[in-house]
This record gives C-alpha cells, structure tokens and sequence, in this order.
C-alpha cells in the first residue's frame, strides 16, 4: 500500500517510485475519486523538481485533478530525490515513457494522456512525440519551449535585454 | 561597467550576424517541429512576454520554414502572455495557466478512440 497523504476534495494523493534506468524516480500521483479517461503527465525539466517553481506543479496536479484528471508529477533523474544523472533533453528522455507507464498502470481508469511542460521540459515533449509518435497522447501543454542556440540567444539579448540595459539610468 | 557591458554587446552582434560555426550541433529544434506536425490532437502553447526563453523560440520560428509549418498546426492554440516571466510566477498568471490548461487541453480533448490504447509504451524509432 504506497504512502498517502489526505489529499483535497474528491482526490488523494499518492507517492509512487518509478522504475527507469536511472533507478526509481520519486513521484507523486494526485488520483480523483472518479479520474477521467484523460490523465495528466507533468514533465518536470531543467533544474526543477517534483512541486515545480513556486510550488506550481502541486497546485497544477491538484486543480487539475479536482476536475477530475488523475495527474502525475516526478522528479527526473538526477534532480530532485531521484538518483542518477540529469538527462540530456535533446537525446534522452526515457523518463516519459516511464512516468507514462506508471501513471496508465496505477490508474486503470485512464485510456489516454495528456503531456504538460515548461521550458526544455515542452522540447523534451515534442522530442518524445516526434521519436516514437505514441497514439496514447491525448494533448500536449507547452510553456516557453527552449529552443537555444548561441546565434538565437545573441539576437534575442540584443533586441530584449541590452537595448533595456543601455536604457536604463544606472548604465 | 558600462564599457564591459557595451563590448559584450559587440560580441553579441558578431555572433547574431553570423552565428557560431564551430558548434552546430544536432538540429533539435526541426526534430521538434517534426513532433509538432506529426502530433493531430490539440496543442497549447503557452508563450510569456518577459522571457528570453520564449522570445528565442519566436525568433527561431520566424527564421525556420518547418516551423513557420509546424506553427499552422490545424489544433495549436497560442496564447501570449503579455507581462509573465519564464515560471508565470505570479499567482494570477498561474491562475490563468491553470486555467487554460483546463479549457484548451484537457476540455477540448475528443474523447479516446477505442482501438487506438497501447498498453505498452511504444520503441523509439
């Protein structure tokens, strides 16, 4: 029986440890009462972990899942309580298939997926997408997707941030 | 201070003109674009003002034909917002994250086409 915390009204939550290469990845699944055929699979990038910034994840998981979506949130290799090394976005993403594994297996309910993710988080997505084209996919929420190379990242400081900087009275 | 600032920014427009060609990489960003397009379900982007991150993404879209493509993605709804940072880190903007996470993914989600549920997760190509 895994760990339970009271939860909010209409769902409870869970912590679950994942298999994946890396070793077990700690998670935690907020389940609704009566979940939706429609899970959530919160991928969590960059240097974040679990609760995401702010504690942003948490509130996610559980609003999403008082509207009755069963909401999986983890922390990747490496970050987190996770062991292992972080993972390369660009080649390496097994903890989404992973996490997507855990969450279909500890909600029998749930018949498809929706992926959430901020930063390299929604490249890693897209990336997962493009690489194996799962059909248990339902939709995808993608914030701010990093898309960095030194050439983009000169123009972008130039247009965005020094034109504010020699702006500035300080300067 | 000002005089470092003002020669970084001369390094930064060397750079912006005409790139750096001793690290190309792998093109991770066509891969993605490829992700996008070949994805039918819908899609929200959510993209925030006060974000170099986000501001690099459009910057790359505008120069790249396949994103130009993948961004007339027939179930893709962008949404910027003006005056969030990179973590929507005030409650309001995550209120409306939060929000249109609900009304743009998760409502408008058709319900699951019985035939099409894998069990297993599927072999990288």
């Amino acid at each position: 029986m895994p760990p339970q915390a009271p939860g909010g009204a209409g769902y409870r939550e869970e912590a679950l440890r994942i298999a994946c290469a890396a070793g077990l990845l700690q998670a935690v699944l907020a389940r609704p009462a009566q979940p939706s055929p429609t899970g959530v699979l919160i991928v969590v990038g960059g240097p974040q972990y679990r609760a995401g910034s702010h504690r942003q994840y948490v509130l996610l998981a559980r609003a999403l899942a008082r509207a009755g979506h069963a909401v999986l949130r983890y922390d990747c290799p490496g970050r987190g309580d996770s062991p292992g090394a972080p993972p390369d976005f660009e080649k390496d993403f097994e903890d989404i298939p992973a996490a997507l594994a855990a969450l279909l297996h500890a909600v029998p309910a749930l018949r498809q997926v929706a992926l959430w993710g901020l930063c390299d988080a929604a490249s890693a997505i897209l990336l997962y997408c493009q690489a194996t084209r799962d059909p248990r996919i339902a939709a995808l929420a993608l914030a701010n997707p990093w898309m960095r190379s030194a050439q983009s990242l000169a123009q972008v400081q130039q247009r965005h941030y020094y034109f504010q900087r020699l702006q500035a009275p300080g300067f | 201070m000002g005089w470092e600032a003002l020669l970084t920014l001369a390094a930064k427009v060397r750079l912006a003109l005409h790139g750096n060609t001793q690290a190309p990489g792998p093109q991770y960003p066509q891969r993605m674009a490829l992700g996008l397009l070949g994805f039918a379900r819908p899609v929200l982007l959510l993209l925030s003002g006060k974000d170099l991150v986000a501001h690099e993404f459009m910057q790359h879209c505008h120069s790249d034909p396949i994103w130009q493509q993948a961004l007339q993605h027939p179930a893709l709804h962008t949404v910027q917002l003006a005056d969030a940072d990179h973590t929507f880190s005030y409650s309001a903007q995550w209120q409306q994250v939060l929000e249109l996470t609900l009304q743009h993914v998760l409502n408008h989600t058709p319900e699951h086409v019985p035939g099409t549920f894998v069990p297993n997760p599927p072999r990288r190509t």
